[in-house]
């Protein structure tokens, strides 16, 4: 049988090719999407995380992820939360988003002062330069500068002004890009506004008890754990999410479709053979098994090749765009292949059904 | 004698609009085991379903066939199908063989069947031979004559060791000489080997290979009446 069932692949090479193509870019569509989606997530909240701050202090109604929010609070709030029971550090931060400089629906930059972000844990490393002085100096993490570029003492306009790079840094710690606080609130027209302060505990103990302290405190602000944000991230992304499942679906419906409609003419190009294997006494459920067969080979090295596709797609995509993160996990890679699997499967019953069904001698009279 | 095959008053009407066709009407007839028996008769007149209902291909509408005493009339499709691959070897006009299959693969379908699955490599490469084809055990259909698709039919009908074998105008696709060799592969099965056979034919020439000849006329068996 599976000789039959590799004997018409490798006889049909066009509507082989098809089917495959259509399996392969429903397993590179879900896997290239979702890695996209964990791999941007993951990397800021990796970046976040390797701050050091235990709490993320943020305005009411702001959102897990940074790049979305445009709430402001004012900066005097620091000297109420750094007299919280159990509060070591407070490093207040104005964020904002530009489209320069590369990065997936722009890149987020830091407003900081250097030494509260340093007391919070934000260990700056360099690879080359200084840290920021100057009112309009900037610092840019290594991949950053790779994407773009960027050397030291290079001009980077921003906001319409000019910044100078004075440092490039190891590691992007919770942005790409800084530039001084004050800078950037004048900038933005916000004096004494931040968007979040990170927050550092006395001890790692302290941290869930500091953070509803802190909620008592100042009703209607949000603590974020640091430990936890990723997860929280994720579920913040509940919108990229249901966007993934959309696109996933999509996928598993067209993968299923060109299944079914590729089984299906070769049912209808086939009848006499399905008339021979009734003639030579087949079961229903020996003809079911062959047809099936066929399309599990099909969705196999479909599969394969969206494997293929996929890896190929995350190492242009990391090429051409270097911020980009894209995490094909094992886990997606056994998931899209079950759904591919799937997909194939449902694809060829009716068909098969159809095949199982054919009367021997009609089928064997069949032009 | 030992009748493997046995007809009742077997009839089959086909609705085509609103007109029955009779196309086998009220046939009784017998086989007996290594008998060479052919149904003769112009084309249309019933030859072709007698053999489907005689094997198991399709249900008569009324009337009984017994293979080995077995009313294959009454059974379900499940049971039919058992009796085919177990049975019957079917031998087309137009070979039906799996054109993207060798010869030898063509013969395992065949075998895995009727065997669940397991295949005699030993035992194709005899029918093979049998045939005069041990050397085209890896030839696709293509790849071989018309005269030669036909005997890898026929090594694939025997492959299972039927109880009989049914020939569909074997021949109604080759040349003459073609057409002599597989008639005489067919006696020599019968002569040789005992192998129990129904031939359809339109061909008269072609029928007196067979040691008893059934005519047939508008779905009756005229002759023997």
């Amino acid at each position: 049988m599976a000789n039959l069932a590799l004997a018409n692949l490798t006889k049909r090479k066009t509507r082989t090719l098809v089917s495959i193509l259509a399996v392969a870019i429903e397993i590179s569509l879900i896997l290239v999407l979702v890695g996209l989606t964990k791999g941007t997530l993951n990397d800021v909240a990796a970046r976040i995380q390797s701050i050091g701050a235990d709490i993320l202090f943020l305005p009411p109604g702001s959102s897990s992820i940074l790049s979305l929010n445009n709430y402001f609070m004012h900066s005097n709030l620091k000297e109420s939360i750094i007299t919280t029971e159990g509060v070591k550090a407070v490093s207040p931060v104005i964020t904002w988003v530009t489209n320069k400089l590369g990065g997936i629906g722009g890149n987020i930059i830091f407003g900081i002062d250097p030494k509260e972000f340093n007391n919070v844990g934000g260990k700056l490393e360099l690879l080359r330069g200084t840290s920021l002085q100057g009112e309009y100096d900037m610092l840019v993490d290594r991949r950053c500068a790779e994407a773009n570029n960027l050397h030291l003492n290079d001009q980077v306009e921003l906001l319409n002004r000019q910044f100078t790079i004075v440092g490039i840094l190891k590691v992007g710690v919770g942005a790409r890009i800084y530039i001084p606080l004050t800078t950037l609130q004048n900038v933005l027209n916000e004096p004494n506004r931040v968007s979040l302060f990170f927050v550092k505990c006395q001890s790692p103990e302290l941290v869930g008890e500091v953070a509803s302290r802190l909620e008592k405190s100042f009703p209607g602000y949000k603590t974020q754990l640091s430990e936890a944000y990723a997860e929280d991230l994720a579920e913040s992304a509940q919108g990229i999410n249901q966007f993934i499942s959309a696109i996933t679906v999509i996928a598993i419906l067209v993968s299923f479709l060109v299944i079914l409609l590729a089984m299906y003419t070769t049912i209808i190009e086939r009848t006499r053979e399905i008339g021979i294997l009734k003639a030579l006494g087949a079961t229903k459920a020996y003809i079911v098994k062959a047809i099936v067969t066929e399309a599990v080979a099909l969705s196999i090295i479909g599969i394969l090749c969206g494997y293929l596709l996929s890896f190929a797609a995350q190492t242009w995509i990391s090429n051409t765009y270097p911020l980009i993160t894209i995490i094909i996990t094992p886990t997606w890679i056994i998931l899209a292949g079950i759904l591919g699997l799937v997909s194939g499967f449902l694809g060829s019953l009716y068909p098969s059904y159809r095949a199982a069904r054919l009367d021997p001698v009609e089928a064997l009279n069949y032009e | 004698m030992n009748k493997i095959l046995r007809t009742e008053n077997l009839e089959k009407v086909y609705r085509v609009g609103k007109i029955d066709i009779h196309a086998v009407q009220g046939v009784n007839l017998g086989i007996e085991k290594g008998e060479f028996v052919s149904i003769v008769g112009p084309s249309g007149c019933g030859k072709s379903t007698l053999l489907h209902l005689m094997g198991g291909m399709a249900k008569p509408t009324t009337g009984r066939v017994f293979i080995e005493g077995i009313d294959i009339s009454t059974i379900s499709d499940v049971e039919r199908a058992k009796i085919r691959r177990e049975k019957i070897g079917f031998v087309f006009q137009r070979f039906n063989l799996f054109s993207a299959l060798s010869s030898q693969q063509n013969l395992e379908i065949a075998m895995q069947i009727c065997r669940n699955g397991n295949v005699d490599h030993q035992r194709i490469k005899e029918i093979m031979a049998l045939v005069g084809l041990e050397n085209k055990l890896h030839h696709k259909p293509l790849e071989l004559s018309m005269g030669e698709q036909q005997r890898v039919a026929i090594a694939r009908a025997l492959v299972n060791d039927p109880l009989l074998i049914m020939a569909d105008e074997p021949t109604g696709n080759l040349d003459s000489e073609n057409s002599y060799r597989v008639l005489y592969l067919l006696k020599d099965l019968n002569r040789n080997l005992g192998q129990t056979i129904v031939l359809i034919t339109h061909n008269q020439e072609a029928s007196k290979i067979a040691d008893r000849k059934i005519k047939m006329k508008d779905g009756m068996v005229i002759s023997p009446s």
